[in-house]
């Protein structure tokens, strides 16, 4: 059978692999009532024991939301969503406080998130390598190492938390990179956001672990909306893991992040993300929808923020992780995979917004499309006029395993600044017989050997993420394309 | 936009006169269907995509007459601004072809021209049928106010088989102040014909003007055609070109624009490959100085499998000018084993210059190679360096560099005489706008 009837043969076979991680928790919840109206936002902020301020805020986003508009320009179709028909707060019922410790976390949460491959307790004993701060819809259950990090001054907590605790870092900072009118889905969140996580690194402190979220969506019928602020203070460094894995649902599922990013004077943070959100079935029934805004400020001079992202799963994918190079000599990286089979869509790039002089950003995208999927790269570049020296390279290459899918690529480049430099590339092409061939001689099978050269396609990310993350999107690139090249 | 910033669409004045001076019927009717597009697709503002870097509000905000072409102009073809060519004139003034300074008598043979107004029934259905439908310039507002404010429409038939002894000069020269005009051109290259056309578009005298042209072009079955464009306008003028090209089987259509003048210019083609073996190829340069804003978009549709296509475009934007550059290719479900390559360089020579460049690929085929590419930078200083230390002046050297770029996006033309006719006006612009200021 030639290469490319096998593959057509293959991506069939692959729809009858089931979600790997399609199971459902059965734990009482607590939710407010559906719809979306201000007593919704009055309830989930009194719900988080917020000040005044923070209830202000949310309002103020609330209302701004209720004059925009949904985005249309993505290349991505969906149905309209109705958000009169979403549950905007759901947490798992607890007893007393919240858990002191992992015994009083509701064991029913403890086993899901050991069938995802990542217990607590087992990861508690592997020897202070990563905390995790899970967050289980929309409270975080479980913060663990975080004695240790207090110890050196590492705030590391649920961002209800930092509200309540760390009022003024959360006032600094809270919408001075995303701020509450930035886009229809940013701007929801502000209002409704339940949880996520929070981060301060203080003053020349290189984070011992790397720190790491694990998001979960649980309820039917719940959007997620975390919202995540990471502060590298003068010096610091911080490398944040975040991955995403929900049940199988049919009803889509919205989930609308932000995730904001302060980097000062010679700070560093790079963040990465493998996010294998439920895609739907193989005719594009269920799955999750995943508008996010991550957008990284490098205020400092010589400061940098390095976007590492996976991305295999989700129905739609809507992301831009950004950089805004204010401080001179910034650096900006983006460093993304993102892999669509059936129906799935993803629209997804990032921003490098030049503004400082001698900025940097590389910005390497690797696009894979099967099945029926549309895959498109969108990006934008922009030196403004002080950035002298400015400087900027971007490869975004696509790869096409079946002829039902689309690859596309839609960089914006705007330059005004004469002595910025700025490279554009982009490729498309699909696996050739030829490579195909040249492997299997040396004795690998058709699977392997499109592993190897999908790997090899996507290498120049992988090589980017931490250790204990890259096994995990190694394994994942290879369920998502599994048989579906031959 | 909210609904209630958006302006009344332009140009309302300029479609009423155009339909009274439409008297036979179904010209008449023409202007009408096309003013009904007009205001389906409404006036571009920032957030037509397709306009997005291009803001046509100078150009919505400024006062026109309808011109009237012709003899009755007095106008003269600017000898220094029009590309160089030995080689037969249809000259067009205001829009409308006037026969006194064209050589309608020394057009090779194979070459028929058709004036609308003079059409037989067959080229006049065809004419009607392209004014009227317009499938492939379809929500394209400039392309319909061009058909409602019609100045004249010529169809350029190059028989089958035909080679034709010269090139083809078709010169389209703006006169009389704040006059617009919209002529329209069908070329149709017949099966295994191999001609060249070239279009010099100039201002005579006149300072500010607005010519809206659209193109059609169609390159049958095996045939050759080269097209080749020189927007050289008065500096206060508003240019608006259309192509559209259909280009079937084993065809080969070779397009190049160099584009100099006009205070904002748009130069749009759009390319539609209908069969296997095709080679369609649409490579320009941009130079720019004062505030100009001269913009190039362009579309390639491959519709059928195993053809290619190549875009180099480059540019030089010195002063406080704009440049703009949107490429897009799409590869359709059936089109495999297309071969597709898109670049666009832009060269800033000031700091109050702007490059804006979308270059987009879409595609739903998988045996295919497509690439594209895009930089922005400035003149290499350590080029500069070594033709200084070989005793080459800065002001010398910065030109010679500038020169031997922009000649690569020139030397992608096939015709040897256009090519030098390119260059010697690339080189009247770098004469006149990069010398003395150093940097």
């Amino acid at each position: 059978m030639s290469a490319t009837a096998e593959t057509v043969d293959q991506v069939k076979d692959l729809t009858a692999d089931k979600y790997k991680y399609g199971f459902s928790t059965e734990i009482e919840m607590e939710f407010a009532p559906k719809g979306l109206n201000e007593d919704i936002v009055r309830f989930i902020s009194a719900k988080k024991e917020e000040p005044e301020w923070m209830l202000e805020w949310r309002l103020k986003a609330f209302r701004h939301w209720q004059t925009m508009e949904a985005p249309n320009w993505a290349k991505v179709g969906y149905p309209e969503i109705d958000y009169q028909d979403i549950y905007y707060y759901a947490a798992p019922k607890q007893a007393g406080d919240g858990p002191k410790s992992l015994d009083e976390v509701d064991p029913e949460l403890l086993k899901t998130y050991e069938k995802l491959g990542i217990p607590l307790k087992e990861q508690e004993l592997l020897a202070g390598v990563v905390a995790v701060d899970a967050v289980f819809d929309s409270v975080s259950v479980a913060t663990t190492y975080k004695a240790k990090l207090t110890e050196m001054g590492v705030i590391f907590c649920s961002i209800s938390e930092a509200v309540r605790e760390y009022p003024e870092l959360v006032k600094k900072y809270l919408g001075s990179v995303v701020p509450y009118s930035d886009n229809y889905f940013a701007t929801l969140n502000c209002a409704v956001f339940t949880d996520g996580s929070f981060v301060y690194v203080p003053k020349g402190l290189r984070c011992p672990m790397e720190l790491s979220t694990y998001f979960r969506i649980n309820a039917e019928n719940t959007g997620q909306f975390e919202r995540t602020l990471i502060i590298a203070d003068e010096g610091a460094y911080v490398s944040y893991l975040e991955g995403c894995t929900a049940p199988q649902r049919d009803e889509n599922q919205l989930h609308a992040a932000v995730v904001e990013l302060v980097t000062l004077d010679n700070a560093e943070i790079k963040y990465s993300t493998v996010q294998n959100w439920y895609p739907g079935d193989e005719n594009g029934k269920g799955g999750i929808y995943n508008f996010v805004t991550k957008r990284g400020a490098c205020r400092g001079a010589n400061s940098k923020i390095s976007w590492t992202q996976v991305e295999t799963g989700s129905a739609i994918t809507w992301k831009y992780p950004s950089c805004i190079l204010q401080g001179d000599n910034s650096v900006g990286e983006f460093y993304s995979v993102a892999i669509t089979n059936n129906a799935q869509q993803a629209d997804t790039g990032t921003k490098m917004i030049h503004l400082g002089k001698n900025t940097r950003s590389t910005i390497i995208s690797k696009g894979i499309s099967a099945g029926k999927a549309d895959n498109t790269y969108r990006g934008l570049v922009k030196v403004m006029p002080k950035a002298e020296g400015a400087r900027n390279f971007t490869q975004c290459d696509s790869l096409l395993i079946g002829d039902r899918c689309g690859a596309h690529t839609v960089p914006y480049i705007e330059s005004r600044n004469p002595s910025a430099r700025v490279e554009h590339e982009a490729t498309t092409s699909k696996i050739s017989d030829d490579q195909l061939f040249y492997c299997m001689q040396r004795g690998l099978s058709a699977e392997d050997a499109v592993g190897v050269i999908v790997n090899g396609f996507c290498k120049e990310v992988m090589k980017n993420l931490p250790m204990e993350f890259a096994v995990e999107a190694q394994k994942l690139i290879g369920i998502s394309l599994e048989g579906s090249v031959g | 936009m909210p609904d209630g910033l958006v302006k009344a669409i332009p140009f309302e004045d300029l479609i009423a006169a155009a339909r009274a001076r439409s008297q036979d019927g179904w010209r008449a009717d023409l202007n009408d269907q096309a003013k009904a597009r007009y205001h389906v697709a409404g006036w571009p503002h920032a957030r037509t995509e397709s306009w997005k870097y291009t803001n046509l509000n100078a150009l919505a905000g400024s006062d026109f007459t309808l011109a009237e072409g012709g003899a009755a102009t007095g106008a003269a073809v600017p000898e220094d601004a029009i590309l160089a060519i030995d080689a037969p004139r249809i000259v067009l003034v205001n829009g409308v072809l006037d026969p006194a300074l064209s050589n309608l008598d020394a057009l090779p043979g194979g070459v028929v021209l058709t004036r609308l107004a003079e059409a037989g029934e067959s080229d006049r259905a065809v004419m009607a049928s392209l004014l009227s439908e317009e499938s492939s310039t379809d929500g394209l507002p400039l392309a319909a106010l061009n058909a409602a404010t019609l100045s004249d429409a010529l169809i350029l038939d190059i028989a089958t088989g035909a080679v034709p002894e010269t090139a083809v000069h078709v010169i389209s020269v703006g006169a009389g102040e704040n006059k617009a005009f919209a002529p329209r051109l069908l070329i149709r290259a017949g099966e295994d014909s191999f001609a060249d056309v070239i279009e010099s578009h100039v201002g005579g005298g006149a300072e500010v003007y607005f010519s809206n042209s659209v193109t059609q072009v169609t390159v049958a079955k095996g045939a050759r055609l080269g097209h080749y464009r020189l927007q050289n306008e008065a500096l206060g003028a508003f240019h608006v070109a259309l192509t559209t090209a259909e280009v079937a089987e084993g065809a080969v259509y070779d397009n190049f624009v160099l584009s100099l003048g006009a205070r904002l210019a748009r130069n749009e083609i759009r390319g539609e490959i209908t069969g296997a073996r095709v080679e369609y190829r649409i490579n320009g340069a941009y130079m720019a100085s004062g505030t100009r804003h001269l913009d190039n978009t362009t579309f390639i549709d491959h519709a059928a499998a195993g053809s290619r296509s190549r875009e180099v475009y480059k540019g030089v934007l010195a002063d406080a000018s704009r440049g703009v550059f949107q490429g897009k290719i799409l590869v359709r479900q059936d089109a495999q084993q297309t071969d597709g390559y898109q670049m666009n360089r832009a060269m800033l020579m000031s700091d109050r210059a702007e490059i804006d460049s979308k270059p987009e690929l879409e595609i739903y085929a998988d045996d295919v190679r497509c690439s594209h590419g895009a930089t922005v930078g400035e003149l290499e200083e350590d080029h500069l360096f070594y033709l200084q230390a070989r005793g080459i002046d800065r002001d010398t050297a910065r030109r010679l560099l500038v020169s031997a770029y922009i000649d690569e996006a020139i030397d992608e033309i096939h015709s040897e005489p256009v090519r030098e006719a390119m260059k010697q006006r690339a080189g009247d612009w770098l004469a006149q706008n990069l010398s003395g200021d150093g940097a």
